[in-house]
């Protein structure tokens, strides 16, 4: 079997990122691997950018299509990183007002967005031991579930951008965001749409 | 979900600034290091140059105030903020406001205690139980900027300048842990150093001129010159023209005139001092190990 990396990650215009994924039922090995493997991906790919940190994955990136997602604990900082999983993570509940942040995604080459979401959340999920969580996220972290539940529910970032031309941002080599020329680089995309 | 990572770019260059890295390079992600060169004579090593060697950072060597601008003329750096310990050049206000969110200045005391170019020292000279860390966000007057935050270190009455600058490294390291990302996200109020409470006192370069122990001094100033001084530039008396460091001593309520010596039992050497006398524990003859005064006293009876 080969080597899980970086390269594991499957990017957009593969169909599979498009798809909904499965409930997880029994939390075995077979889960426990998968969920090993998404951090070992994450953490080879974060080594290879320079100004970009991933701060959660879900299942489907790897091409498994479940429903689980890892969330790195400490955005800001924390070397080595450590990551908490939610399995079959539910947004019981939308609160709070809209916000607009920068995101990108693993698995979308070199686009960021300036995306609204909702500022507070109540998420239901399971640990790794099956035992049933909820939780309050709000600010950074809502965003962060909102987007990883989307992974689940076959929606990318940019889905909720689609129409709107000033949102696509990409990331220079400097680490700048630059806005990107809707007509030109987003509008008829054949990997984004 | 990806987001830009939020960088730093940190100035350092001796070895208390090759001991932070190391720890910052585990909290955040470092864009560059800014650092002396190796001076032309120099034979020892370069910490922070091997360090971020090693770690794979980028490295920018400055050994001037216009060496550093010129860096930034040509540089384009990302971070918005930058960390600076142990760094040893001025920097202008150039490339303070090159940084949206400053520089932020890890200094070894309570400012506004103890500013400028070693507070360690000054602060085992002083006899002062406490010492600390504060986090200041560099201006151009040195070491009057506002503080982020800072933490009290006790200063055991045994301990000597390398034990103290140790535990003085390992809250720094701490302190820009957690108080780094709560600035940067802009959940701290930067106060005045006259929040402290601590008045203004201000410490200065030690040289080889502050080595000579001056017996007119108490034993209580020579003693903590011995603890303070310890490692450089050391603490030397001249006995028949051979150097000797005294590396440990403690006080006595014994009497013996200044500068004279006094042997007892062939195991412990008392030297006199303007109030009663030191007894000298350790030494290091030049050219020697250090030793215990039995030792010493086994062989050099002649030099007192």
């Amino acid at each position: 079997m080969s080597k899980v990396n970086k390269d594991s990650i499957i990017t957009l215009p593969n169909l599979h990122l498009r798809q909904r994924s499965k409930k997880v039922g029994i939390i075995n090995d077979d889960i426990k691997k998968i969920i090993d493997d998404m951090e070992l991906a994450v953490i080879d790919w974060d080594k290879s950018r320079a100004h970009e940190v991933t701060v959660a994955l879900a299942a489907v990136q790897i091409d498994s299509l479940l429903r689980l997602v890892i969330i790195r604990d400490d955005f800001d900082h924390g070397t080595p990183a450590k990551y908490t999983a939610l399995i079959n993570p539910e947004i019981m509940k939308y609160e709070g007002e809209i916000e607009y942040d920068y995101e990108g995604c693993l698995s979308i080459r070199s686009v960021y967005g300036y995306v609204p979401r909702h500022s507070k959340i109540r998420v239901k999920a399971r640990d790794l031991d099956g035992k049933e969580i909820r939780l309050n996220a709000t600010g950074f972290l809502s965003r962060v579930i909102q987007h990883e539940v989307d992974h689940t529910n076959g929606k990318l970032f940019v889905d909720h951008i689609k129409h709107a031309e000033d949102a696509f941002y990409k990331l220079t080599n400097k680490g700048d965001l630059v806005e990107l020329d809707y007509e030109k680089d987003i509008k008829n995309s054949r990997i984004l749409w | 979900m990806k987001k830009i990572s939020k960088t730093v770019v940190f100035f350092g260059s001796g070895p208390v600034a090759a001991e932070s890295l190391k720890r910052l390079n585990e909290d955040f992600t470092i864009e560059a290091v800014i650092t002396k060169p190796k001076a032309p004579h120099h034979k020892g090593p370069v910490p922070v140059v091997e360090l971020a060697e090693s770690l794979g950072l980028d490295i920018y060597t400055a050994d001037s105030k216009t060496a550093l601008d010129s860096i930034f003329d040509a540089q384009h750096f990302n971070s918005d903020v930058a960390i600076l310990i142990d760094f040893g050049i001025i920097v202008s206000r150039k490339v303070i406001d090159y940084f949206s969110l400053g520089i932020i200045n890890s200094h070894f005391s309570i400012l506004p205690e103890w500013r400028g170019a070693d507070p360690i020292t000054f602060a085992l000279l002083s006899g002062q139980e406490k010492t600390g860390v504060s986090l200041m966000i560099l201006v151009e007057k040195m070491d009057e900027g506002p503080l982020l935050h800072f933490e009290e270190v006790g200063i055991p009455s045994s301990y000597d300048n390398p034990q103290l600058t140790q535990a003085l490294i390992e809250c720094s390291n701490s302190l820009l842990s957690q108080v780094m990302p709560k600035y940067i996200k802009g959940d701290i109020k930067p106060f005045t150093q006259a929040k402290t409470g601590r008045k203004v006192s201000y410490s200065r370069k030690i040289s080889t001129l502050d080595s000579r122990l001056d017996f007119t001094k108490t034993a209580e100033t020579l003693e903590r010159e011995i603890r303070a001084y310890i490692g450089w530039p050391g603490s030397k008396i001249e006995l028949k023209d051979k150097n000797i460091i005294i590396t440990k001593a403690h006080i006595t309520n014994e009497y013996v005139k200044p500068g004279n010596f006094e042997i007892q039992n062939k195991n412990v050497l008392l030297v006199g001092t303007s109030s009663t006398a030191l007894s000298i524990d350790e030494l290091k003859p030049a050219g020697k190990n250090n030793m215990d005064a039995r030792s010493f006293l086994a062989g050099n009876t002649h030099l007192l």
